[in-house]
């Protein structure tokens, strides 16, 4: 494995190592970390923190249900959007109107803007998703870009002003909101990932053409994601509107949030259930916590440079490097050769970090 | 092997960012922004004497130096900086000199320090609700410094209000701010329909009166509502109407078939609700698309040096707004007197104060106005003192109306080629008689 | 107003949406990269420009020798930026997947953009080239001399570019990298070279541009978003990789967004911009012109 190396790189091996066997204690135990996840997180608000505390973990929550839907899509499907924003906007908008305009309770709203978001999906996708990778990627900005521009002048949705709510529910209350909607939404595409669904997306994903001919309705499957993404992320949309006590083209339809959500599926490894998530908490966290005190004033900056270096030294997202090195490992310990370098799916181990079926994090 | 080459790329790659980013920390950057790498300036927080980072206290009786801590956001980053950076300095020399002055004698009988935390919000409506949230829960905020920029100070507005806790604004101008019902929230600035409402004045002032006036407006929320003050100002006003009326995207650079529209139309006066970037433009394309009009004001953005530097000659004439002359002459409770105050500005940030500036003082004074009023140090007796509080500073008489607007008009400048900047309008401050109409671009 | 006033305003403008297009369909078709950074190095080029100006005058006014003479610098110098930028960190993420690449030039362009306005604050800026009437009628219509300039010095940009890809060796070179990469290799081409200077040539097109926009409008360090999105627009339009379909595309599309301003509401020329980038993908994703270069993707 090593020849001459320098203790940098043994170091860094023993990291990847030490990983490695932590997740290979999680893999297979999805449900239960989830299960633990989800209660920690849970109490935490009892143990009474600071405002400002509930609002990062809840944004936590929040950006990591997008990234989990983006990765629906993008990572799972192998179909990356660009414009998964628009449903998110629209997810904001209708609530919002529903909620000021036309006095409607919370969840009566959140239901039909997720409609909304879901048959906007189904419409759209008609049309996008006939198309694939870059093509596919900026039809989709395309669309996050109408509906930025359309928002913005027209009355109804309040022009470039937005909408402005003053009576909201409580932090606590969105704190549960958008813990809910992330274990519901990590519930659903776990299972998925282990069912005939799942498989068939990453067959669409690494060979689409093969999956057709193999007598899958890759249409179908491919809308049907799509249209599930655009259920979560739209009901996140409106939560955060509510959350956020305001609504603008600008922060409803923000292209800026859309390239975060595709770096942190990237970043955490894409085409699994906790790399997206890990990446939602990593990267909003490090953006909040260090970033924002630390380097006032060079914020985006160091976001851009933060963004280059992680995707250009592990393409493959740190849970994929880490699954990459656990499968690499399994096989040098079954006596094979040295690993040799696995660009994609492992020799040796069939069910291996294409679909993943572990959701072990931390919170 | 590959995994190895992959890890010492790794290695290589973390480095050289590590190194290439404190190096370009180091060389860009000109203001004193830099604290790349870690460490630096995080926060700015500002105290005359270092030491003790103690936040707010509301305990009466006792002496000793306690401190009151002013907490808010601000533009620090991003494309508003230079403007943010305007407010910062305008609030650290007022900080200074008050506790230099030995600190504020709050109505309680005590002696205070003032303190300071000011963070980066970058212009990002969606981080300043965070970091509001954070400056009261963590550090114990009572006493709010509102943001820059109308789209930040609305959700900056509504967490004041949700934790009633007073915030005095001076960068915020839309009047959607103040049309919530917010009983926390305080503006220094006119708002934004009021900023073109007195260049009309002064053109219906004129002989021979315009009878078609031209609105281009930007399609950000600011610009918005500037229109429709104009627009209402234009309905109310006999003999003049709107005979064009269009909107354009913030990031569409050419105006020139919109301003062919005002040729065509034969429109006398021109509005522009705008920022800098489309001042410049328009100053440029009304000669070379042969745009004749008689006035032509931006409501944002004309008056500042760099507008002139880069429109050069064709700024000539070009009208704009502000709520505050540098040569105006109120007396200030911290400075002594507005000229004082520039005198001061200048030395010590070596530029000429604008209303930002004088605005961004006067945030500072109208809270400490409102310590000295106070029995007791408590967020909503202090927010009640700032609701009746009558007071002059640097920038003008301090008033604020039931929605918490300030009652200030605007003044209207001119760039005229020999004396440079005029207060053209009222008249009863006007420095020089307005040239109107202005020049055809045949005879310039 | 007539309508051909709006359509000549748009054909104006359009030539430099075309000049910077090109640039970006020949990365695409190349490179097989989407540059989201593309519009930055149109801002690097005006700045470019503007300081030169700057450094020669003192001031930000110049006689039109001048200022045509800074185009060429500006051309000179972006194409430096260009090739390092390829050579150093996009080629690192060329071979793998597309969103990666969308990644790292997005990281690049936020860089940029932050650094310009450390280096130059966000105060828009602008050459302002003197000449003694500044625009011209004919016809009837106004036609503003620095914007007719700035339209042929855009076509000759974009034909220089044309005439360097099919005349050139080293534009045999790059057509061929982008149909074979392995059988270019075999033949002796040296592939990365080829590709920075492809890199290269597209950002120095975009940066000429950029020096005449900064002469007809203004430069200023977040202007480059809109020129990367209308580049998308164009492109899909004319087909990757393919020049000439960049040059009518551009056109088409300045033309089109002059004439929404005029006939209907200068607020919705975006809207309408994004729409057509839609329907373009779904009803012809290939272009007009086809793929002159690649296969599709």
């Amino acid at each position: 494995m090593s020849t001459t190396n320098d203790t940098g790189a043994d170091i860094v091996d023993g990291i990847l190592d030490a990983a490695a066997s932590v997740y290979r204690f999680f893999e297979g135990r999805g449900l239960q970390t989830l299960a633990v996840f989800t209660i920690v997180s849970a109490i935490i608000p009892l143990t009474n923190p600071s405002g400002f505390e509930m609002t990062v973990i809840t944004e936590l929550f929040l950006f990591g249900v997008l990234a989990l839907s983006w990765d629906l899509i993008g990572g799972q499907t192998g179909y990356p959007s660009f414009g998964n924003m628009a449903f998110f906007g629209i997810g904001a908008y209708t609530t919002a109107i529903l909620v000021k305009s036309f006095g409607i309770a919370f969840p009566l709203a959140f239901v039909v803007a997720a409609a909304l978001a879901v048959a906007f999906a189904a419409f759209i996708g008609i049309i996008v998703l006939r198309l694939r990778g870059g093509y596919f990627a900026i039809a989709t900005l395309g669309v996050l870009l109408a509906s930025q521009q359309i928002t913005r002048n027209l009355d109804v949705t309040g022009g470039a002003s937005g909408i402005i709510l003053l009576q909201t529910p409580t932090a606590q209350e969105f704190y549960y909101l958008f813990l809910a909607i992330l274990v519901l939404e990590a519930i659903v595409v776990m299972y998925l990932a282990q069912t005939r669904f799942g498989l068939v997306l990453n067959a669409i994903r690494d060979d689409e053409g093969k999956a057709t001919a193999m007598g899958y309705n890759t249409t179908y499957y491919k809308t049907a994601a799509w249209m599930l993404a655009a259920l979560f992320t739209g009901v996140a949309g409106g939560a955060w509107s509510l959350f956020n006590t305001f609504v603008d083209p600008i922060t409803a339809y923000n292209t800026a949030w859309n390239v975060e959500i595709i770096a942190m599926a990237l970043l955490g490894g894409s085409g699994t259930v906790v790399g997206p998530i890990l990446g939602a908490f990593g990267l909003h966290g490090l953006i909040r916590m260090v970033i924002d005190t630390y380097f006032t004033g060079w914020q985006l900056v160091v976001l851009g440079a933060v963004v280059i270096t992680t995707v250009i030294a592990m393409p493959k997202g740190i849970v994929g490097t880490i699954e990459e090195h656990a499968s690499a490992m399994e096989y040098y310990k079954h006596g094979g050769q040295a690993a040799a370098d696995s660009s994609d799916a492992d020799v040796a181990d069939p069910g291996d970090g294409t679909v993943d079926d572990s959701g072990g994090d931390s919170p | 092997m590959a995994p190895d080459s992959n890890r010492r790329q790794f290695l290589k790659w973390t480095g050289a960012s590590t190194i290439g980013i404190t190096g370009l920390a180091g060389c860009a950057g000109n203001d004193g922004g830099g604290g790349g790498g870690g460490g630096g300036s995080d926060t700015t927080t500002t105290s005359s004497d270092t030491g003790d980072d103690s936040d707010s206290d509301s305990d009466s009786g006792g002496s000793g130096t306690q401190t009151i801590t002013l907490g808010g956001s601000m533009s620090l980053s991003g494309e508003n900086a230079d403007l943010g950076k305007l407010y910062k300095d305008a609030y650290e020399l007022t900080i200074q000199k008050i506790n230099d002055a030995g600190g504020v004698e709050a109505g309680d009988g005590n002696t205070y320090e003032l303190e300071m935390i000011l963070r980066d919000d970058e212009t990002d409506a969606s981080k300043s609700k965070g970091i509001y949230q954070e400056l009261i829960d963590r550090e114990g905020v009572d006493y709010l410094l509102g943001p820059y920029s109308s789209t930040v100070t609305l959700p900056a507005s509504a967490v004041a209000a949700q934790n009633k806790k007073p915030m005095v604004e001076g960068g915020g101008a839309s009047p959607e701010i103040f049309a919530q019902g917010n009983e926390w929230i305080f503006g220094l600035l006119p708002t934004a329909n009021k900023y073109a409402l007195s260049a009309v004045d002064m053109a219906m002032a004129q002989d021979p009166a315009p009878k078609k006036a031209a609105l281009l407006a930007e399609d950000d929320t600011f610009s918005q509502s500037t229109a429709n003050g104009v627009r209402s100002k234009i309905e109310s006003t006999s003999g003049l109407s709107l005979a064009v009326d269009e909107t354009f995207p913030t990031s569409t650079s050419d105006l020139s078939t919109n301003l062919g529209k005002v040729r065509d139309n034969d429109a006398d006066i021109l509005i522009l609700a705008a920022h800098q970037k489309h001042a410049i433009i328009m100053a440029k394309q009304l000669e070379s698309q042969q745009v004749n009009v008689d006035m032509a004001m931006a409501t944002v953005g004309s008056l500042n040096d760099s507008f002139k530097d880069e429109a050069g000659a064709n700024g000539d004439y070009v009208y704009g707004p502000s709520s505050w002359a540098i040569n105006a002459d109120f007396e200030d409770a911290v400075f002594g007197s507005t000229s004082k105050f520039a005198e001061e500005m200048q030395a010590k940030y070596d530029y000429q104060p604008d209303y930002h500036s004088a605005a961004g003082a006067t945030v500072i004074q109208t809270f400490v106005n409102a310590f000295e009023q106070v029995d007791e140090l408590t967020p909503t007796k202090v927010r009640d003192a700032i609701r009746d509080i009558q007071f002059n500073s640097a920038y003008g008489e301090i008033q604020f109306d039931s929605k918490g607007i300030i009652n200030k008009n605007m003044l209207l400048y001119q760039w005229q080629p020999e004396p440079g900047k005029q207060i053209v309008w009222p008249e009863n401050v006007q420095q020089s008689a307005p040239i109107y109409p202005m020049p055809a671009w045949s005879e310039r | 107003m007539a309508i051909e006033q709006y359509v000549v305003n748009g054909l104006l403008v359009g030539a430099l949406f075309a000049a910077v297009a090109v640039g970006f369909a020949l990365i695409w078709g190349v490179v097989d990269i989407i540059n989201l950074a593309h519009g930055e190095m149109v801002m690097l080029g005006g700045f470019v420009s503007y300081w030169s100006v700057d450094l020669l005058t003192g001031t930000n006014s110049a006689s039109l020798l001048l200022a045509l003479a800074t185009v060429p610098i500006a051309v000179a110098v972006i194409y430096v930026v260009g090739y390092a930028m390829q050579r150093t960190l996009v080629s690192r993420v060329t071979d793998e997947d597309m969103f990666l690449t969308l990644l790292v030039t997005f990281g690049l362009s936020i860089m940029l953009q932050q650094l310009a306005i450390r280096a130059w604050s966000a105060d828009p800026r602008t050459v302002n080239v003197m000449f003694e009437t500044t625009s011209l009628n004919v016809a009837g219509l106004v036609i503003p001399k620095m914007k007719l300039i700035a339209f042929v010095g855009a076509i000759v940009l974009t034909a220089a570019l044309w005439a360097f890809l099919k005349l050139t060796r080293r534009g045999r070179a790059i057509r061929a990298v982008a149909q074979n990469p392995e059988a270019a290799q075999l033949v002796g081409i040296d592939v990365e070279h080829t590709r920075a200077t492809t890199f290269g040539l597209s950002a120095a097109i975009a940066g000429g541009a950029g020096a005449f926009i900064t002469m007809i409008l203004n430069v200023q360090a977040q202007m480059g978003l809109i020129y990367t999105l209308k580049s998308f627009v164009i492109v899909v339009f004319g087909g990757i990789g393919s020049v000439p379909g960049a040059l009518i595309g551009g056109l088409l599309l300045g033309a089109i967004e002059e004439t929404t301003a005029g006939v209907w509401s200068s607020k919705w020329t975006l809207a309408v911009s994004f729409t057509i980038l839609i329907l373009l993908l779904v009803v012809k994703p290939s272009g007009l012109f086809g793929p002159a270069v690649e296969g599709d993707e």
